[in-house]
């Protein structure tokens, strides 16, 4: 019995998805109300219409809580992190440092919200950027909104290749492509990737200052961009695990040297900038009575992170050794009424605590509390307020983000997401290609992550592309390009940025403005993909 | 929005975690009784996110 893809199965299967887009953009819900209301749907679809019975569903619930758990593991320290940084009053010496360092504030917005979140999407990925570089630009004097809207833009063009490259190794070993193809669709990849870059990064120009952020920022944003695109691309066709990662690195030091030439070495902001909080630097102006910091001191949290980070994901024995503890769990082959199976799993989504992001995150804050306690800008009894801040903000991301993640895996495991992609294939035939990037961004905004979006739809996109007589290469990086584009729309990275930028309740808000720059960008892509199936059918 | 108590959705978000032993073992063992036990603290701490934010909002209205 194979599962019915017609209107009415569709139209259940999109119902979660509509359904937090209205709760969210209409209604402006918070994510752990429209979460809640959209996986009850889940829910009732799964039994009521996709014939899941009741061990399925338990098993992907428990699925779902584990790889939540993963998730909160980095929203908890993110927050630490930021709480000592916050307590230790050292956004305001980034922030002044910042001034003196790069005086051009549109490239300091650009440093910390692209080429920062960037290079940390290089490495950890896993939400990481915009949970740490969010409340970082709202201590700089970002709007807290806006703060988490540009490293939402800043990062995801890294999503595919970056984290050491595991959604593409996720989407390779799914399809099973090598040799030329797997080059072909790695070019398809980067290029679309690159164009997302520098369109990320002209748009936040235009945030910053419509034209006049555009006509100040361009020449950086276009620098950076060949350093971070470019070099991706080119690194796609060579070593694929490092195309992100390498590009990131260079990209941090060329932001620095592109602010001392001489367009941006002078003082220069907009006034009226609508992303600027402009009372926020008389507010900071009253604090910091403890000892003084230096700038290079206040940033010892983010070097921290960095270097252990690089240790520990880079030199390979490190990793292998403390990659050797893991804890997972595994779970039953199950299936539904109308067989679509979850093979048996040993082990599922296990995790490794050594090497875990959220460990590395940790760790880094408590490196961080005690050298500022050491230097006399943390006091005795400030890290009972610490704590207690830090448990305030996670516990209601807690909740928003597990319910997001069972929802996804109970969608994925009842046939759900296949059922919506393949029946939008149907009707629209050959102009498919035109929709394929929208198909990975559908993945990315269910499940939060470029590679979950790759294992939902990587198959499904090859199928495609064979049944209609497509490139599948090109089909591929489509996928894994929307993907990274639907990482700025899903409701699991955006919660990450709310939690750490302390305006828990707004995603709504923050969704209705990302929205609009991630379909044209997705929609370029299958324009393209449009146009070579024009010219070169 | 401003009005969320995240101490009231501690224990919304606690159910929703302490069910996670119920609703694995009672898949995994196929156990009815911990399956049913799993997924009423699973939708009850769910379904409790919305409620609370709403008895809240009211309250604050009424204030």
């Amino acid at each position: 019995m194979s599962i019915p893809v017609n209107l009415f199965t569709w139209l259940i299967a999109a119902a979660p998805v509509i359904m937090i887009l209205i709760l969210l953009l209409r209604f402006q819900w918070g994510i752990a109300e429209a979460g809640a209301i959209s996986l009850c749907i889940v829910l009732i679809s799964s039994i009521f219409v996709y014939k899941a019975d009741w061990i399925l569903l338990s098993c992907e619930s428990a699925k779902g809580i584990w790889s939540a758990f993963f998730v909160l593991m980095i929203v908890w320290p993110a927050i630490l992190i930021y709480e000592v940084i916050e307590q230790a009053d050292a956004f305001t010496v980034i922030q002044k440092g910042m001034e003196i360092y790069t005086p051009n504030e549109l490239l300091r917005v650009l440093a910390f919200g692209w080429v920062f979140a960037g290079f940390f999407q290089g490495i950890t990925g896993f939400g990481v950027p915009v949970a740490v570089c969010a409340p970082l630009l709202v201590g700089m004097g970002v709007i807290p909104i806006w703060g988490v809207i540009v490293p939402l833009l800043g990062h995801a063009w890294a999503n595919t290749f970056g984290t050491l490259a595991v959604a593409w190794d996720t989407l390779v070993e799914l399809t099973g492509i090598e040799g030329n193809v797997l080059l072909s669709a790695a070019f398809w990849a980067a290029a679309f990737l690159w164009f997302f870059n520098f369109f990320s990064g002209v748009v936040l120009c235009w945030f910053y200052g419509g034209m006049k952020g555009i006509r100040k920022g361009l020449l950086a944003v276009t620098l950076i961009s060949l350093i971070q695109g470019g070099g991706q691309l080119l690194l796609s066709q060579i070593n694929q695990t490092v195309a992100a990662f390498i590009p990131t690195t260079l990209a941090l030091a060329a932001i620095f040297a592109i602010g001392r030439i001489p367009y941006y070495r002078e003082p220069w902001r907009l006034e009226n900038s609508k992303i600027m909080n402009r009372d926020s630097s008389s507010e900071t102006d009253r604090k910091s009575e403890k000892s003084p910091l230096r700038l290079k001191e206040a940033f010892v949290p983010y070097y921290t992170l960095a270097l252990l980070t690089v240790i520990v994901l880079l030199i390979a024995p490190v990793k292998s050794f403390l990659g050797k503890f893991r804890l997972g769990f595994d779970f039953p082959r199950t299936e539904t009424g109308y067989g679509i199976i979850n093979d048996p799993v040993s082990m599922y989504s296990s995790f490794t605590p050594f090497i875990h992001s959220g460990t590395l995150l940790f760790v880094a804050g408590m490196i961080a509390y005690f050298y500022f306690k050491h230097k006399r800008r943390i006091f005795a009894g400030d890290g009972k307020s610490i704590a207690k801040r830090t448990i305030e903000k996670t516990i209601p991301a807690t909740v928003a983000v597990t319910e997001l993640i069972i929802m996804s895996k109970l969608m994925a495991g009842t046939g759900q997401t296949i059922v919506l992609a393949a029946g939008t294939s149907n009707v629209v035939g050959n102009l498919y290609v035109l929709l394929a990037p929208f198909v990975g961004v559908l993945g990315a905004f269910i499940t939060s992550s470029n590679m979950a979006s790759n294992i939902l739809f990587a198959q499904f996109q090859q199928l495609t592309a064979n049944y209609l007589d497509l490139s599948d290469a090109a089909l591929l990086g489509a996928q894994t390009a929307g993907g990274a584009i639907g990482n700025t729309v899903a409701p699991g990275n955006i919660i990450l940025g709310t939690t750490t930028a302390g305006i828990l309740g707004y995603e709504g808000i923050i969704l209705k403005k990302i929205i609009p720059v991630a379909l044209c960008a997705a929609l370029f892509c299958g324009i393209i993909l449009l146009f070579k199936l024009i010219v070169f059918a | 929005m401003d009005n969320f108590n995240p101490w009231k959705s501690a224990i919304a978000g606690l159910t929703v975690i302490l069910s996670f032993p119920f609703v694995y073992w009672g898949g995994t063992s196929a156990n009815y009784v911990l399956i049913v036990i799993g997924m009423i603290m699973l939708i009850g701490g769910v379904i409790a996110t919305p409620v609370i934010t709403f008895f809240d909002s009211r309250s604050n209205k009424r204030e």
